[in-house]
């Protein structure tokens, strides 16, 4: 091994590589075999970060990766040739890098791709670049640019699901690549792996550790019927909730910002912090590790700070969990264990099951239903 | 004449698109089109107004603080809340968190490179350890053949920094943004749950409590973040503006409309009063720099006759409409709506706000820069506003400090009648509004207007130029391979929405293809 690996010297490659296997799960007995699948590349794996029908709060998110860090990412791990916020390139040199990398680096590519595409009006809903004076529209960029890649990662849930522009789909066609809401049949119609990377945004780890579970295994990392990677949604929030003994005991907030049900540590009187599902939470039936893994630094995190879960990594996000702010309705419950069979495959569906036994419970005796139950 | 078509501009916030038209090296007329369409206001129809403070937030990713604030006004004021102070003031802090985050971001990471030659910091000959360590990154990417996302890039033009200390410097500065700039995100995520994308501002105040363990949490990385804010970005900016860039400000490039706007920013008295905001409201006409006017709401209409929509031109935003046709004929060429302020196009942002606010430290330094509008000033402008806004934090944690145990939201349950609100303040980049109506507890209407269309809105239905085409009018182009000057301008907006820029021949309209090697 050399004393330094793209311009980082040993021991700082090793300590990304460590912050890695941190990410993925791993015992850091694999930063070898990390660092073996980062360094062994004869170059940086080529990365082409394109959107359709985005916001870049995704790429945002992503600049606020820690370990590694996003320059670390930019500069020592991938070479990314094309990201529209950070590239040098602009107009038709950017497109060109983007031509030249689907025709020199065909099948060796990671392909990102943030935001939902649409198909309604040929397309013309989302366009970046031109070709003979004519907009290049998304749906035709999406499967140029996915066919040659070693694999896709829909980045965020409006690229995996088609997320909050699917709630106006009626008007501009908008889908994930693979999935048009829980339906397959999205706007990716070829064979290169999609992994789902859900989230609105996703949490940078999700992102970073997927990518680099790809370099290390060349192939997808294990996922649910939704494409999600186990490794990061393989529970509900609820599982994992703060709150979950104040659910189990029946203690709902029912005001904001009331301090009878806030813990004295977060300002309040109440012996703890009580759950939000009555203020609409989703946590009960939203996949991801959220209250593990926190975000920025792990400071803090929604219902940390005192907020609803929305549900963003869900397929069903925006429309099909609205109205955020009522209480999830039994009949979702009810319908989470009649679909048992069709989702019984995502990991950790017994344990929803379960759940929405124990809700369905105290919406019977009152708990959550009636007004002040809880007092 | 030939016509330049930039497609898509990069490091901006989303898809937009621009051409000009070039005669004898300098841009004679300019078109500023938003490509992408997703309709907000048409999927928030039907849906409960409460939901929009979530979804409306991710408008855009960079500006989602903003459009949360906007949305909550809009709601707190049909539902007829009283805010709380402590509720106000954790929502100041939550959105100055994500200025103290954005304004460094748009500097080095969006704009620096179109003002240093990067590849200069490989003759940097000084033997600083940590520049010498930046100068190592950099060759040992030259010599790996893989520069990429530095390279392609423009070739750099006459007014490039090239100095390899200055250069070098600069990327070391860069990298320390990347890093610092998350502590701003650190100090969003401690009152607000993460960011972007904060989940807790709720109508009537916000769900969390202060705390004096969380004022000091916030406090340890908000002073990290000030003083490398002043000492680093601020000073960067005043230094490059009055030395290696100061001939960009003395060619007036990007000059704009002379007419500017702003809602104001950070409540200090009643939630949503624009009269009572840190950063005061209020409109210029004509750069008359000794007449201030209020700004009057209901001064406020779009028009669409040239953008992508069928619904009537000219309408106010609390009973507007939006109903896309991306096919529209009749010279339509943007998804983004034309706002006008009293029939006029109007520039927001910083630039704006400092000229309103004519903090005397602030008129110093336009002084020495050379006072009127410009690529450079807009940067002035905006480092400026972080110093002021650096110390109005430090009151407001005082405040909060102050009033420990005071309510933090006025809930109220959502009403059955029929009611209206608008929200409009400030936003890093300009001056953003949503309006909202709602019956039998849903939305009836909800209209955006949001802060970059001030800005990048195509002609108005008189075919008079937006603020930024009128702003790149002028801006010398002596190759047309190397419209470096018409990006520098229309970064200085700092925009939020996808944007290209169009080089075309108009006598043949055929698109004069370029490529750099």
């Amino acid at each position: 091994m050399g004393e330094s690996f793209k311009g980082l010297s040993r021991r700082d490659f090793l300590k990304v590589c460590g912050a890695t296997a941190t990410i993925l799960g791993l015992s850091q007995s694999y930063v070898p075999q990390i660092a073996q699948a980062i360094e062994g590349a004869a170059a940086k794996p080529p990365v082409l970060w394109l959107q359709g029908q985005n916001c870049t709060g995704c790429s945002v998110s992503a600049l606020n990766s820690n370990h590694p860090s996003i320059a670390e990412i930019v500069l020592d791990i991938l070479s990314f040739r094309y990201q529209p916020n950070i590239m040098a390139a602009s107009g038709d040199q950017a497109i060109q890098v983007i031509k030249d990398t689907i025709k020199n680096e065909k099948g060796k590519y990671v392909l990102i791709w943030e935001g939902a595409v649409p198909d309604k009006e040929d397309g013309l809903f989302a366009a970046f670049g031109e070709e003979n004076g004519k907009p290049m529209t998304c749906d035709k960029w999406v499967t140029e640019a996915a066919d040659s890649a070693a694999v896709v990662i829909a980045m965020g849930t409006c690229a995996a699901f088609g997320g909050i522009p699917r709630a106006n789909q009626a008007v501009t066609g908008a889908k994930g690549l693979l999935f048009d809401g829980t339906a397959k049949g999205g706007a990716y119609k070829g064979t290169t792996p999609v992994v789902n990377v859900p989230g609105c945004p996703p949490n940078p780890d999700w992102l970073i550790g997927t990518v680099v579970y790809y370099l290390m295994n060349k192939k997808a990392p294990d996922v649910d019927n939704y494409g999600r990677p186990k490794m990061f949604y393989g529970q509900t929030i609820h599982d994992n909730c703060e709150r979950r003994a104040a659910f189990e005991a029946g203690l709902y907030l029912e005001t904001w910002g009331d301090p009878a049900a806030i813990a004295p540590a977060e300002g309040g009187t109440a012996t703890q912090n009580y759950c939000l599902v009555k203020k609409g939470c989703k946590g009960p039936i939203t996949y991801s590790d959220c209250p593990i893994r926190r975000w920025n630094s792990r400071t803090s995190w929604p219902i940390g700070a005192h907020g609803i879960c929305i549900g963003c990594t869900q397929p069903e996000f925006y429309a099909g969990l609205a109205p955020l702010y009522e209480k999830v309705p039994e009949v979702n419950l009810f319908g989470i264990q009649t679909t048992a069979d069709n989702i019984a495959k995502v990991l950790g569906v017994a344990v929803a099951i379960g759940l929405g036994a124990h809700l369905v419970g105290n919406f019977a005796t009152g708990r959550v239903g009636g007004k002040g139950g809880d007092k | 004449m030939a016509k330049v078509v930039i497609d898509p501009v990069t490091r901006i916030e989303g898809h937009l698109k621009i051409e000009v038209e070039v005669e004898n090296g300098v841009v004679k007329d300019a078109w500023s089109s938003g490509t992408m369409y997703r309709g907000f206001e048409q999927l928030i129809q039907g849906k409960d107004p409460r939901d929009a403070i979530r979804i409306t937030q991710r408008v855009c990713g960079v500006c989602n603080t903003i459009h949360g604030m906007s949305s909550v006004f809009a709601v707190d004021d049909a539902f007829g809340v009283t805010v709380p102070d402590n509720g106000r003031i954790i929502r100041n802090l939550i959105f100055a968190s994500d200025w103290l985050a954005d304004h460094p971001l748009h500097f080095y990471h969006l704009a620096a490179l179109d003002y240093i030659d990067i590849m200069a910091v490989a003759s940097y000959a000084g033997n600083d350890p940590a520049l010498l360590k930046v100068k190592d990154k950099i060759v040992s990417l030259v010599k790996a053949n893989d520069t990429y996302p530095l390279t392609p890039r423009y070739e750099p033009d006459a007014f490039v920094i090239k100095d390899p200390e200055v250069v070098t410097t600069a990327v070391s500065h860069y990298l320390q943004a990347l890093e610092m700039r998350k502590l701003g995100h650190e100090m969003l995520a401690l009152w607000g749950g993460r960011a972007p994308f904060y989940q807790n501002v709720v109508v009537g105040g916000v769900g969390i409590r202060p705390t004096v363990e969380r004022i000091a949490e916030f406090t340890w990385r908000f002073e990290q973040l000030a003083d490398w804010l002043e000492n680093t970005y601020v000073a960067d900016v005043v230094a490059l503006g009055t030395g290696p860039l100061k001939p960009i400000h003395d060619l007036k490039v990007g000059l704009g409309v002379s007419n500017f706007l702003g809602y104001g920013a950070f409540d200090e008295k009643k939630s949503g009063d624009i009269k009572n905001r840190f950063f005061r409201s209020g409109t210029i006409e004509n750069l008359d720099l000794k007449n201030i006017k209020d700004m009057d709401p209901s001064k406020i209409t779009e028009d669409v006759k040239y953008s992508y929509y069928k619904s009537a031109s000219g309408l106010k935003p609390a009973v507007g409409k939006t109903d896309p046709d991306p096919k529209k004929a009749g010279g339509a060429y943007s998804f983004i709506k034309s706002p006008r302020y009293d029939g006029k196009p109007h520039e927001g942002g910083p630039l704006a706000r400092m000229l309103m606010q004519q903090d005397p430290g602030f008129m110093e330094l336009a002084g020495k820069i050379g006072v009127w509008p410009s690529a450079v000033a807009r940067h002035a402008a905006r480092a400026y506003e972080t110093k002021m806004l650096i110390g109005q934090i430090r009151v407001w944690l005082d405040q909060l400090a102050k009033n420990i145990n005071g309510e933090v939201c006025d809930d109220k349950a959502l009403p059955m009648d029929a009611r209206e609100g608008m929200g409009i303040t400030d936003a890093p980049r300009s001056a953003n509004g949503h309006w909202v109506s709602i019956d039998k507890g849903k939305v009836t209407n909800y209209q955006i207007v949001n802060a970059s269309g001030w800005n990048f809105g195509p002609r108005y239905d008189k075919g008079v130029r937006g603020p930024v085409e009128e702003a790149i009018v002028g801006a010398p182009v002596p190759d047309p391979t190397n419209p470096t000057n018409v990006v520098r301008v229309v970064r200085s907006f700092d925009p939020c929405l996808a944007c290209s820029v169009h080089i075309i021949e108009p006598t043949t309209n055929e698109i004069l293809k370029f490529k750099v090697t």
